[in-house]
């Protein structure tokens, strides 16, 4: 008798586990699949409808210089890449642990003249530069970090807000119109702009995939979901906050040091709400906490900026993505591919029963 | 004369090693009222104590109080030997404690399975189980509280009762040597008193020593050996069920005075 | 250092900070409600009296009450339609931060086609309607500026007495402890929470009509004006009315200091260090609840 039901128990839990299928539902899905690690990790599939986006988006940036050698489409998607890092760091913290970050300028900027006084001072290549500058976005994140994400949510959307505006004042003390310049200048090898960009592109759309459909990005998601039960469920929520800002910090200080290169000064436009405030609205128009979501905002908005840079109606550009922004969120307000991801999961269910 | 002593303070080692938590005198103020008003008890390990008491009587509180959801004012809070007064609910939890709410708490947009997965990531899950893979510690959770196939389904679709089961898996997957249950039959059906019975019954075999607010009393007397009575703040009874409930205090605070001092 | 000039300018500020963030904290503090369009409807004020003035040539003090009157229904407009659709805050916020870069743009947009005066190059302005200046305890000090105090401090007693005294007051208070209890005496939350939303605006517009003369008016200032009246919400203490006026008074003094005895280009610096050193220690302000993170 034992034994059958034995038996019985573990056909039911192979059923649930058979790979391929889905395992679990959730605001994202994550198969049991391949490389199981335990652990933190956990089991993170690569099947999924958004590593797929994230793969077809390096592909078509790796094909564009094949395609066409126009130095100004060049130029845009490479701009694309980089808002789609920003905005992609972003969600990693915000949109998943809910943590509002109205400042990811700092992190962009501390990166940027980190690369800047490499750029200037040392011999080094640029790409030691790009990923110096990402390790010193997370040391100075730490320091900002660290007792800021003890904060409650507006608290801390205040603090992330002031942050960088406070840094680009002291610049303005410190130094010669607070910027640095200079810098050993690749703009002229524009085809290693745009390389580069797209590899920092990879590295982070891969790492930040990872990181979201692990465990880890469980544990974000749980601290959004409701911080308090998650403590009660033993995690010590603090370190994981500080993770996840660390990690979005990294990654946007790498994009940061790139702007650098590209341009030759760092300038306190920097850390300017006006690099701040575009990544949160990609993130929250293609869909926040999914990751694909912010690429896919970046290249809406992004896109359709410079395309209306081309056409006629270029002074009207702004405000046109600021209405397509409004209306989006007005009826999807989990963005795009949050939209589309519900309305599968749904279709899903109904086949199903 | 030495002999005695010595084999007095060996009996104390001894009571000391059994006991699991120790409140000393413990006192929580709320403004000027006293919720907890100087609380002293311990619970051994492998007991089943319930604890009783009229609404507002200070029961969660003390539930708070020990699990690090508040701090008392005074007095002090031990843990298998360690004072635990003052640290914050993850530390507590990791040293093996863990608790349900009475009003459920799940992550309600993630799924069942990920709700219980998330404890077991704890660090002393990990710790407790030997090292076991967090994916088995849910698993083994949730096959004990029935939740199995309902692992799909997000904690918004549950209904009330596996809602309770979940909140029990998601403690259980902490792998707590101490549980604090709070109303954990609270608004269940008919038909699902007796499998939580069982439930709950199975778990001193874990090696899970409970501490639990009922007010159920014919489900708390099957499940307890011991009952500790609160009213305003302050211990009144503890003993066995039987005494307890004949405990004259525990009646007049339960129902006012007495029947028969009424003018 | 010569007091008397901190004392009367940063006291005539602080009376200017008390009208924006009592506004904010209406909407804000009091509402629940973190509206990001609020510096968006202060730019607005501006440019409606400035469209209604120089376009069909209106006199200045009819152009800015009509220009209040339309801050006002637009502010109850985008509570009811824009505000009231967001199922949860975070919803709101981005919506109304949305909105307000629809507004910035399109104003951008007006600005500089041939609609109004023609060329970006020209800015918009708010002319000033109280001339000349007075002397307050040897302190130069424009009129304008003291009008601006006058009618604020008239404002804000008149907004105490309502929240305080009358129905509708009382029903702002009740929303805003507790929407669904004040749904259930009766009280059409809804058209609460427009009154609250167009009562702040109103707040936000007076003193925009009022600074437009001494300020730039261009669309971005309603960021600078939103980050201002955010701060100092949140350095009285969320939902206090009290704390916002102690802050705004203690910002508008802070600001004064530094401006006028420290080095004009740290100012900023210094302003914004001192407010989040503030908030890292003691993030429920002056009057806050305990914030249990």
């Amino acid at each position: 008798m034992e034994e059958e039901e034995k038996g019985k128990a573990k056909k039911e839990e192979e059923k649930a586990t058979a790979p391929g299928q889905n395992r679990t539902f959730g605001t994202e899905e994550r198969s049991a699949d391949v490389g199981a690690r335990f652990g933190l990790l956990g089991k993170v599939s690569f099947r999924t409808a958004r590593f797929y986006l994230i793969g077809v988006c390096v592909i078509m940036f790796a094909l564009a210089p094949v395609i066409t050698r126009n130095s100004y489409y060049l130029g845009t998607l490479s701009t694309i890449a980089l808002y789609g890092v920003l905005a992609m760091s972003w969600d990693i913290l915000s949109g998943y642990t809910g943590y509002l970050n109205f400042g990811i300028a700092f992190s962009f900027g501390v990166g940027g003249y980190a690369a800047a006084l490499v750029g200037v001072h040392t011999a080094l290549p640029p790409s030691m530069g790009i990923f110096l500058g990402g390790l010193a976005s997370v040391l100075f994140g730490f320091i900002v970090g660290a007792p800021s994400l003890r904060l409650r949510g507006h608290f801390f959307i205040l603090v992330t807000l002031l942050v960088p505006l406070a840094t680009a004042a002291l610049l303005q003390v410190l130094l010669v119109d607070g910027s640095i310049f200079g810098v050993n200048q690749i703009v002229t090898n524009q085809a290693y702009t745009y390389e580069a960009s797209v590899a920092v592109f990879a590295l982070t759309g891969v790492v930040l995939y990872v990181v979201s459909n692990s465990n880890i990005g469980l544990i974000f998601r749980a601290i959004r979901e409701n911080e308090i039960a998650a403590e009660a469920s033993g995690i010590h929520t603090g370190s994981y906050k500080i993770l996840a800002f660390s990690i979005s910090g990294f990654f946007a200080g790498m994009a940061g040091a790139l702007y650098v290169y590209a341009n030759g000064v760092a300038s306190p436009t920097m850390f300017g709400i006006l690099l701040s405030a575009p990544p949160v609205f990609m993130a929250a128009l293609g869909g926040m906490g999914t990751i694909a979501g912010p690429i896919l905002g970046a290249f809406l908005l992004e896109g359709s900026l410079d395309f209306f840079r081309i056409n006629i109606i270029s002074d009207a550009r702004l405000l046109i993505a600021a209405v397509l922004l409004f209306v989006v969120l007005l009826f999807f307000p989990e963005g795009i591919w949050g939209a589309v991801s519900s309305w599968g999961q749904r279709r899903r269910r109904h086949k199903k029963s | 004369m030495k002999e005695q002593q010595q084999r007095e303070e060996e009996e104390e080692e001894e009571i000391q090693k059994n006991v699991l938590v120790e409140l000393k005198d413990v006192t929580k103020r709320f403004g000027g009222l006293a919720a907890v008003n100087a609380v002293s008890f311990s619970i051994a390990r492998g007991e089943r104590v319930g604890l009783i008491g009229p609404n507002g009587a200070g029961k969660t509180t003390l539930f708070n109080l020990i699990t690090g959801f508040a701090r008392p004012d005074s007095g002090a809070i031990f843990f298998e030997g360690r004072n635990i007064t003052k640290m914050s609910t993850s530390d507590v939890v990791n040293l093996g404690i863990a608790r349900t709410f009475q009003i459920v708490r799940p992550f309600t947009r993630i799924s069942v399975y990920e709700n219980v997965l998330i404890p077991s990531l704890s660090p002393n899950a990990r710790r407790a189980s030997g090292g076991k893979a967090p994916d088995e510690i849910a698993m083994g959770a949730l096959r004990l509280t029935d939740l199995i196939d309902k692992m799909k389904f997000k904690a918004s679709e549950l209904t009330h009762g596996e809602l309770k089961r979940l909140e029990l898996a998601r403690a259980i997957a902490t792998k707590p040597r101490l549980l604090l249950l709070d109303e954990p039959f609270g608004g269940l059906g008919s038909n699902e008193i007796g499998p939580a019975t069982d439930l709950i019954q199975s778990l001193p075999s874990l090696g899970i020593t409970l501490l639990m607010i009922e007010h159920r009393m014919k489900e708390l007397m099957k499940n307890v050996g011991r009952i500790i009575a609160m009213d305003q703040g302050s211990l009144i009874a503890s003993g066995t069920p039987e005494q307890v409930v004949r405990n004259e205090r525990l009646i007049e605070a339960y129902l006012g005075k007495r029947l028969d001092r009424v003018e | 250092m010569d007091l008397l000039p901190l004392l009367v300018i940063g006291g005539v500020l602080g009376v200017i900070y008390t009208l924006l963030s009592e506004g904010f904290s209406l909407i804000y503090g009091v509402g629940g409600i973190l509206n990001g369009a609020y510096g968006a409807l202060y730019m607005l004020t501006d440019y409606i009296i400035f469209a209604i003035f120089i376009v069909w040539k209106v006199p200045v003090l009819a152009a800015i009450s009509l220009s209040l009157l339309a801050i006002f229904f637009i502010a109850l407009l985008i509570q009811k339609y824009v505000v009231a659709r967001g199922k949860s805050q975070l919803d709101v916020l981005f919506l109304t931060l949305a909105l307000a870069f629809v507004v910035q743009y399109g104003v951008q947009y007006l600005q500089c086609s041939s609609a109004f005066s023609g060329n970006c190059a020209y800015p918009a302005f708010v002319p000033i309607f109280v001339k000349g200046s007075s002397t307050i305890l040897g302190v130069s000090v424009n009129n304008q500026q003291l009008a601006a105090d006058v009618v604020a401090i008239f404002f804000l007693t008149g907004l105490w007495l309502f929240l305080s005294r009358t129905r509708y007051g009382s029903a702002i208070r009740a929303v805003s402890q507790d929407k669904d209890a004040a749904e259930l005496t009766g009280i059409n939350t809804e058209r609460t929470q427009m009154l609250t939303a167009g009562i702040g605006a109103l707040m936000a517009g007076v003193s925009s009509a009022f600074l437009g003369s001494y300020q730039s008016v261009d669309p971005t200032i309603g960021w600078s004006i939103i980050t201002l009246a955010f701060a100092i919400v949140i350095l009285g203490g969320l939902g206090s009315l009290k704390g916002a006026l102690l802050a705004s008074f203690i910002l508008a003094f802070a600001q004064t200091f530094v401006l006028l005895f420290v080095n004009t280009l740290l100012s900023d610096f210094v302003s914004l260090s001192i407010l989040i050193l503030v908030l890292l220690i003691r993030p429920q302000g002056i009057f806050g609840r305990e914030v249990v993170s």
